[in-house]
C-alpha cells in the first residue's frame, strides 16, 4: 500500500531535484545534450544582470505582497472572532478568491487596470498601469494579494478560536485595554499560527510563476521577471538548461534557506521569553 | 459606547473588504455580457444594456473552451480521486505500521514540501519525456498525482484512529487491504471528501505544468485554453471575460457545496492541532 507513493516520490520528487543539481553543472539544452562544464554557470550568474535583477524583483514581490497581505488577514481574522451572524457570510466571500484560477484572476486584474479599465474610469486617470515600469510589479502584487488575503485569514480566525478565552478575559480584568490585549496576549499567543502563515505565503509568492507571467510575461523591461519567470524562459524559451538549472538551484536553496530561517528565528525568540520570565 | 464602537467599526471594515473582494468577481461576470466597446465605456454601466450570451457561444467556439473544461475534468477528477485514495493508504501504513526506516521516509516525503515546483520543471519534464508523456492528459497526471501534504494530513489524522479497532480487526482474520476498505476507508471518509475538494480545486488551476508539458489544442486545460486565447486575441476582452467566467464557475459551485468540510480542513491548520 505503501508502495506507489514511495515511487512517486522518488521519480517525481527526489530523482529531479538531484538531476536538476547535477544539469546545473553542465551544459544542455533540451535536446539532450550534456556536457559537464563544472561551475562555470555559477560563475556566470554572479556576472548576469538579467539574473541579478530577477532576484532583486522576487524579494520585492515577495516583501509587498506579504507583509500587507499578513497584516490584513491578522486584522480580518481577529475581527471574524466576534461573534456575529454574518461571519460565516464573510468567511465564505472572503475565501472565493483563493479557489479561482490564477489565470483567470491575473486576466481580470489586467483588464481592470488597463488604461481605459474600471480603475481608471473611476478614479478619473488615464494611466497604463501594467506597460508602466513603475507600477506593473505594484498591480501584480494587488492581484496577488487579492487572491491570498482570505485564505489566511481563515487560517488567523482559526488560530485565534485556540487562544483559550480564560486568558484574554484576566487580561481584561487587570485593565488592558483591546489594543494592549492584542499585541501582548493575542499575537504571541498566535505564534505557530504566524510562523506557519509566513513559511507558507513566502514560500508561495517566492516561487510564484502565474501571476506576473499571465499580467505582463516580466515586462515591461523586466519590472517583474520573477526568479521562476526567468528560469522558465531560459529552458523553454532559449533552451539554456544548464543555465537554467543553476538558476533553479538558486532558488532551491533560497526556498529551503528563507524556511528554516523563519522557523529558527521564531523559535529563538520564544526561547529568550521563556529565559527573562 | 466606547465598547459598542469597535466592533462597529470592525464590521465597517470586514464589510468594505467584502466589497473590495467582489468587485472583480461582479465586474467580471457583468463584463462577460457586454461588448468591447460598452466595456471600455465611461461611466461603465454594471448592467449592460443589451446583455446577449454571445461572448459565451464565442469562448467555446473560437477560444475552445469546451474541450479544455473537459480535459480540466478529466485530470481533476482523476488526481483527487486516485491521489488523494493512494496518498491516504500511505498515510495510514506509515502512521500504523512499525518498520525499520519508517520515520525516515516519512520526512523525507515531507520535506519534498519545501522543493517549489519551478525549481525542478527542467529535470520532471525531461524524466515525463524520456517516459513519453508530453502532450498527453497522462502527462498532466501523472507528475502530479499525490502532494506530500496530503500524506502528512493524512498520516496525522490516522495516528488519531483507536489501535484496538485495527487489531481486532487482524484477530479476526483480515488482510490488510480488508482492514483498509472495512475499517480504515470508511473511518476516514470525511477527511478523504476534504482532501479530495482541495485537490480538485488544486489541479483546476494549476497552470505551470500544463503550459510546459502540453502543446496542442486538443490537450489544453482551461487556463491553457485562456492562455492561449489571450495571446492570440489579445485584444478580444469580452471572451477572455466569459472564458474567466467559465473557468471560474465549476470551482466557486464545489466551494459553496463543501463550503463547510473545506472551511473546517483549513482551520485545522491555522489551528495547528
Amino acid at each position: 500500500m505503501l508502495i506507489p507513493t514511495v515511487v512517486y516520490f522518488a521519480v517525481w520528487m527526489l530523482a529531479p531535484t538531484v538531476y536538476g543539481v547535477v544539469l546545473s553543472f553542465t551544459e544542455s539544452s533540451l535536446a539532450g545534450r550534456v556536457d559537464f562544464v563544472g561551475v562555470e554557470n555559477y560563475v556566470g550568474l554572479a556576472a548576469d544582470k538579467q539574473f541579478l535583477g530577477s532576484l532583486w524583483t522576487t524579494a520585492a514581490y515577495t516583501l509587498q505582497v506579504v507583509g500587507p497581505c499578513l497584516i490584513l488577514a491578522v486584522i480580518m481574522g481577529r475581527l471574524l472572532t466576534a461573534r456575529t451572524r454574518l461571519n460565516s457570510v464573510f468567511m465564505t466571500v472572503f475565501f472565493i478568491p483563493f479557489v479561482l484560477p490564477g489565470v483567470a484572476i491575473g486576466i481580470v486584474f489586467v483588464l481592470l487596470f488597463q488604461q481605459y479599465g474600471l480603475v481608471n474610469q473611476i478614479a478619473g486617470g488615464d494611466h497604463a498601469w501594467l506597460s508602466d515600469a513603475r507600477t506593473a510589479l505594484i498591480v501584480v502584487s494587488a492581484a496577488t494579494i487579492w487572491s491570498m488575503v482570505g485564505y489566511y485569514t481563515i487560517i488567523f480566525a482559526a488560530g485565534y478560536q485556540q487562544i483559550p478565552p480564560e486568558i484574554t478575559e484576566a487580561a481584561t480584568i487587570d485593565g488592558a485595554g483591546a489594543v494592549r490585549r492584542f499585541f501582548s496576549i493575542e499575537l504571541p499567543l498566535l505564534r505557530p499560527t504566524l510562523i506557519f502563515a509566513l513559511v507558507t505565503s513566502v514560500a508561495a509568492v517566492l516561487t510564484d510563476f502565474g501571476m506576473p507571467f499571465i499580467m505582463t510575461q516580466g515586462g515591461p523591461a523586466d519590472a517583474t521577471l520573477t526568479l521562476p519567470l526567468l528560469i522558465y524562459n531560459q529552458s523553454f524559451m532559449y533552451g539554456a538548461v544548464g543555465k537554467s538549472s543553476a538558476m533553479a538551484v538558486v532558488l532551491l536553496i533560497a526556498a529551503v534557506a528563507l524556511t528554516i530561517v523563519i522557523v529558527r528565528a521564531t523559535r529563538e525568540r520564544v526561547r529568550r521569553e521563556r529565559v527573562t520570565r | 459606547m466606547k465598547r459598542h464602537l469597535p466592533p462597529f467599526i470592525g464590521i465597517l471594515f470586514l464589510c468594505g473588504m467584502a466589497v473590495l473582494t467582489c468587485v472583480p468577481l461582479l465586474w467580471a461576470l457583468s463584463g462577460s455580457f457586454q461588448t468591447n466597446s460598452s466595456l471600455a465605456a465611461t461611466p461603465y454601466s454594471w448592467f449592460p444594456p443589451e446583455p446577449s450570451p454571445q461572448n459565451y457561444a464565442d469562448a467555446v467556439s473560437v477560444g475552445n473552451s469546451g474541450r479544455a473544461i473537459l480535459n480540466s475534468l478529466v485530470v481533476a477528477l482523476i488526481i483527487s480521486s486516485v491521489g488523494v485514495v493512494v496518498a491516504q493508504m500511505a498515510g495510514y501504513v506509515l502512521a500504523k505500521h512499525r518498520f525499520l526506516g519508517r520515520d525516515l521516509l516519512f520526512w523525507t516525503i515531507v520535506s519534498t514540501m519545501l522543493i517549489p515546483f519551478p525549481a525542478i520543471m527542467v529535470p520532471v519534464f525531461i524524466i515525463a519525456r524520456s517516459f513519453g508523456l508530453v502532450d498527453s492528459l497522462a502527462g498532466l497526471i501523472l507528475p502530479g498525482l499525490i502532494a506530500s501534504s496530503t500524506v502528512f494530513f493524512m498520516r496525522q489524522y490516522m495516528q488519531g484512529l483507536p489501535d484496538e479497532l485495527l487489531e481486532s480487526a487482524r484477530v479476526d482474520g483480515a488482510g490488510e487491504w480488508t482492514t483498509y476498505w472495512r475499517i480504515v476507508f470508511p473511518l476516514a471518509w470525511p477527511v478523504l471528501i476534504s482532501m479530495a475538494l482541495l485537490t480538485f480545486v488544486g489541479s483546476w488551476n494549476n497552470f505551470l505544468w500544463p503550459l510546459v508539458v502540453i502543446q496542442s489544442p486538443e490537450n489544453m486545460t482551461i487556463p491553457l485554453a485562456m492562455n492561449s486565447f489571450k495571446g492570440q486575441y489579445f485584444n478580444n476582452n469580452v471572451v477572455m471575460l466569459a472564458m474567466s467566467v467559465l473557468a471560474t464557475l465549476p470551482v466557486v459551485v464545489l466551494f459553496l457545496l463543501g463550503r463547510r468540510r473545506i472551511l473546517d480542513s483549513v482551520m485545522v491548520s491555522g489551528g495547528l492541532k
